[in-house]
């Protein structure tokens, strides 16, 4: 039986089970909701980024360890180690290589449906993307305003004078 | 956790979005509201807990070291100067571990400097971030410290009068900088793996290593519940000078991971009278079967956790019948993996060695047997009468099929690691994915909880796990990588002893 998953500008995507069940709170609901087919609205989700969602739970039911199908939502063994993106398998860095509010979206996504391999790839990217980045480079990267205080920022920089001392 | 993110959202919000997030109550995430509409998104508002989790993947010890030696600025402190919110969940990543400098380098200085004008600043003006309170784990290094000490002792004894007092003087930062963090709540203290002959032979006769002395004056206000001295090294010094008085002095103690396994009795006698300990991890030890007997008897009840990592030295089944079972009842947790060194022993541990203290203490929760594969069936149909188990490790136990089990009593499990077991059979693995579903469904019952409550509480995604994930014994320390030769002053009955030999 397919879930459906509707996004906030009601654009509905057909998903099996098990894809649906690589989000924790879709597996929760699916569970609760017994044999209801009735579409799950998702209305903080737009479509795009529902979309990528989908794409990648759909390629990952291929990581479960085919043991039975009772056993289908073991994790897959990619395991994430810190600032290693070469860790990452060939399709996920494909899969990641979206505009950085896509992105940013996504990983919001992730964490709301909580799917942690998603969060965990999409978190390793964002910090790829900071690794080297001054902090001025940074806030025009990610649209982020500066709200320190006046003389707040001269002080903190004097607090890393340590660190920028050659 | 992601999960408290729905908290400081949900302040965020204002009278129409809630609303909407009412209306919606059924769709929202696990980890709070979130709006995928990145147009209507100028600035955009990163959760603390995502910041905390992409900083996750930057280096932070690396950077926690810049003050050792000053190289580039790294990519978290660019980011704690990017805006307040990247500030703390940065500075929260950078300062939550610290590692004590070299005494003698001037870098420590320059630390204590930095955390005191932090701490000022924090207590004058109510708004500043005061790094002294996010530091939670102190790491030190001994190694310098120890041939240092070994150096200026071995070197002519008519050295200048000042030399001591300087060095006296620079170990005070080291108090002071302690004094200023505290309270903390984890110390790990590194001691070193290997040291020269002649400098094994001072330490032996020295009463402390002065930066020892400085760490044990600077915790007396620390209230340090966990401390980790992890190395599984060799070293020829029967107690480490210095190491009595720490333990000793830690009386807010819990958990003690004990990789320095000296058979010294005055030291056995500091763990047996930390008066809170109740977490006892140790790397293969080279304690004999009447000291674990010993050990576990006095601490007995309160023990609630052991962790005995066992190479070179298997755990003896008359430790585990005579020590644990009819003394520590209380055990919650117990986690005796075997792992396979090269040219070392095999598992030991047999069927009637590890019942009686299943049967003894049934509040186990964790038990990891991973690696005794001498363990069958007849364990694992006593585990299965553990009402309160949540993990159970027993991978690469090839004798273990569940066959003839008929019923588990688990209410709680959560995760069973299977990998390399024997032939399981389907009755039984059926039977584990029932009692997991109806301890899910227990916990996904709506009473009193939203979604998110739901799943912060659930930590697996299933409960059968086949990955290997096999402890690399170079990885964990127990193997050294380069096995040309044994170091000079081989104590012969350390457990590297006949490896090398």
């Amino acid at each position: 039986m397919p879930i459906i998953l509707q996004a906030y500008d009601d654009k509905e995507f057909k998903v099996d089970k098990q894809t649906a069940e690589r989000s924790l709170v879709l597996k929760s609901m699916i569970e609760r909701a017994g044999d209801s087919i009735a579409p799950i609205p998702l209305p903080k989700l737009s479509s795009l980024v529902l979309e990528k969602v989908i794409m990648f739970c759909k390629h990952h039911k291929a990581d479960q360890v085919d043991k039975s199908k009772d056993y289908e939502d073991i994790l897959g063994p990619r395991k994430m180690r810190n600032g290693l993106i070469r860790d990452m398998d060939e399709w996920d860095k494909e899969f990641i290589k979206v505009d950085k509010d896509l992105l940013m979206d996504i990983v919001m996504a992730a964490n709301f449906l909580d799917i942690k391999n998603l969060l965990d790839i999409g978190c390793l990217a964002i910090a790829y993307m900071l690794t080297g980045k001054t902090p001025e480079e940074i806030r025009a990267t990610f649209g982020i305003p500066k709200d320190f205080a006046p003389g707040e920022e001269e002080r903190i920089e004097q607090e890393h004078a340590w660190a920028l001392r050659p | 956790m992601l999960g408290a993110t729905s908290e400081s959202s949900s302040k965020e919000r204002d009278g129409n979005d809630q609303q909407q997030y009412n209306a919606t109550l059924t769709t929202t995430g696990a980890h709070g509201e979130f709006n995928g509409d990145s147009e209507k998104r100028s600035a955009r508002q990163i959760p603390h807990d995502i910041l905390l989790a992409i900083f996750s993947h930057l280096p932070s010890r690396a950077n926690a070291q810049q003050y050792y030696d000053r190289t580039q600025p790294s990519d978290l402190i660019s980011c704690s100067r990017v805006n307040m919110a990247w500030r703390i969940a940065a500075l929260s990543t950078i300062w939550q571990t610290i590692i004590l400098p070299d005494p003698l380098d001037r870098s420590c200085r320059r630390l204590l400097h930095l955390l005191a004008s932090s701490h000022a600043s924090a207590k004058i003006t109510g708004k500043n971030y005061d790094i002294t309170e996010i530091v939670q784990r102190v790491e030190v290094d001994l190694l310098e410290a120890t041939e240092q000490l070994a150096d200026e002792m071995l070197r002519d004894r008519t050295m200048d009068r000042e030399e001591p007092f300087v060095f006296a003087s620079m170990t005070d930062h080291i108090t002071t900088l302690l004094q200023y963090i505290s309270p903390f709540r984890s110390l790990s203290i590194q001691l070193p793996q290997e040291i020269e002959l002649s400098a094994a032979e001072v330490l032996t006769k020295t009463t402390s290593v002065p930066t020892l002395e400085a760490i044990v004056s600077g915790i007396h206000d620390a209230k340090i519940r966990e401390l980790d001295m992890p190395s599984p090294m060799y070293c020829s010094v029967s107690t480490f000078p210095g190491m009595l008085s720490l333990i000793s002095n830690l009386h807010d103690l819990r958990s003690l991971i004990l990789g320095y396994s000296s058979r010294d009795w005055p030291l056995l006698k500091a763990i047996i009278s930390l008066p809170l300990l109740e977490n006892l991890c140790v790397f293969d030890s080279s304690w004999s079967n009447q000291i674990w007997i010993y050990l576990l008897s006095s601490l007995g009840p309160r023990l609630r956790g052991l962790t005995v990592l066992q190479g070179r030295r298997p755990l003896q089944g008359i430790v585990l019948q005579d020590g644990i079972a009819p003394y520590c009842r209380n055990l919650t947790s117990i986690s005796i993996p075997f792992i396979q060194i090269m040219s070392g022993p095999g598992p030991v541990l047999q069927d009637a060695d590890l019942i009686p203290v299943i049967k003894a203490c049934h509040q186990l929760q964790n038990i990891n047997v991973s690696g005794q594969r001498l363990l069958g069936d007849t364990v694992l149909a006593a585990v299965a009468d553990l009402w309160g188990l949540q993990t159970l490790d027993i991978r690469d136990c090839s004798l273990m099929t569940g066959q003839n089990i008929k019923s588990v009593r688990w209410r709680s499990i959560q995760r069973v690691r299977l990998f390399g077991c024997g032939e399981l059979s389907q009755e039984f693995m059926d039977l584990i994915l029932q009692v997991w579903r109806s301890s899910h469904a227990n916990r996904l019952s709506p009473a009193g909880s939203g979604p998110s409550g739901v799943h912060a509480t659930i930590r697996f995604v299933s409960v059968l796990d086949f990955n290997a994930d096999v402890e690399d014994p170079v990885e964990m320390g127990w193997v050294r990588q380069k096995e040309d030769e044994p170091p000079l002053d081989l104590d012969e009955d350390h457990f590297f002893a006949d490896w090398y030999c």
